[in-house]
Formats: C-alpha cells, structure tokens, sequence
C-alpha cells in the first residue's frame, strides 16, 4: 500500500482514522433542547470544517484556491449562525430558526465539497 | 526491509499522527460545548451566558485563524 502524500490511499486512510476518533467524540454530548443550543453546536461543527480544509491543504489533497472556497463558505456558516443566535437572544424564533436551518444546510455543502461523511446531527 | 517500505511506514504514521491530532482537537471542542449546554440544562436555563458564547465562539474563532494561516503559507495552485 503506497501512501504517497496526496495519494488516493493516503486520504482514504487518514480520513477513516480521524472519522473513527470524532466518531468517539460524538458520543456522551447532551441533544440540543432549545434553538440556543442548537446554534451553538454549529460554531465547533464549523470549526471542523475549518481544520479538515486546513489539513487537506497541508498534505496537498486540495488547492490554494479551494481552501479559499471552504473557507469563504464557512465564513457565511459563520454569519448565519450569528445572527440566529442575535435573534434568539431577540425572543424571535422563526428567525432564529430561519437561519440554523440555513447555516446547517450550507455546512453541508461545505462538508460535501470535502468529501466529508455525513454529519447525521446537520440532518435534523 | 527496503528504503521505500520503511518511507511508506513512516508516512503511515504520520498520517495517524495527524489525524490523530485533528481529532483530538475535535474532541477537545465537541467536549467544551457539551459541557456548556449540558450545565445549561441542568440550571434548566434558555440562554447562555455572554461568557459561555465566547467559549462557543471561540470553537470557530481559532480554526478560522489556522485555516487563513495554511492558506497564506500554502504555494499557488500551480
């Protein structure tokens, strides 16, 4: 098995190692009960992405120019999950819940653009 | 054992590491935000505090800032 930095192999490998750890983190975090709590796991669920485009970047399995795109698609994953948390503190919850919805929907884009599993959570 | 094997054991390894490392650190942050909702809950209040959305943030904060720091040290797509 060759694991050339880059290589097909190299990324399947160190995706399913680091799936199988966060797979582990997932378990004993308490479900969301209310909207506040719901936008407030998506700011780590960001975050991730975040690190995932930054490790791909370093070990050469996306582009300069890619890395931008994640990283400009979870600056809008940034901002809506602002402003739903804004309006939740507001007493608006339609809006609030407007904008979790949004933000979840274009953090999975951004996790489909990495080739990210699905995150079962941004489902709901 | 051949020069090449013992390359592709030693990226092996430090393709572990790394991924290793990125989980930690994902772990680390799933672990921070449960810990607030789940005292949140237990107080049974709505809201968190303007401390506990700092901490939140800063789940997001700091990736950003390693993101932007990889993008300006990587070369240019060639």
């Amino acid at each position: 098995m060759k694991l050339t930095r880059g290589s097909y192999m190299y990324n399947v490998v160190y995706g399913v190692v680091l799936l199988t750890f966060i797979g582990c983190a997932q378990l004993g975090l308490p479900a969301p009960q209310n909207t506040e709590q719901g936008i407030a796991y998506i700011y780590p669920a960001n975050g991730l992405v975040r690190d995932e485009a930054a490790k791909l970047l370093k070990i050469g399995s996306i582009k300069k120019s890619e890395a931008e795109v994640v990283l400009s698609i979870t600056d809008k994953v940034r901002s809506a999950a602002d402003i739903a948390k804004d309006y939740v503190r507001a007493g608006d919850q339609p809006a609030a819940q407007r904008n979790l919805i949004l933000a979840r929907n274009i953090l999975k884009e951004a996790r489909t653009f990495l080739g990210m599993p699905e995150d079962k959570e941004l489902s709901k | 054992m051949s020069l090449a094997t013992v390359v592709s054991i030693v990226e092996g390894a430090n393709l572990v590491f790394m991924a290793i490392e990125a989980a930690q650190a994902a772990l680390e942050k799933a672990q921070k935000i449960g810990a607030i909702v789940a005292t949140a809950q237990k107080e049974g209040r709505e809201h968190f505090t303007e401390d506990e959305w700092k901490e939140i943030q800063k789940t997001d904060d700091e990736p950003r800032r390693r993101l932007m720091e990889a993008i300006a040290n990587a070369p240019k797509d060639a």
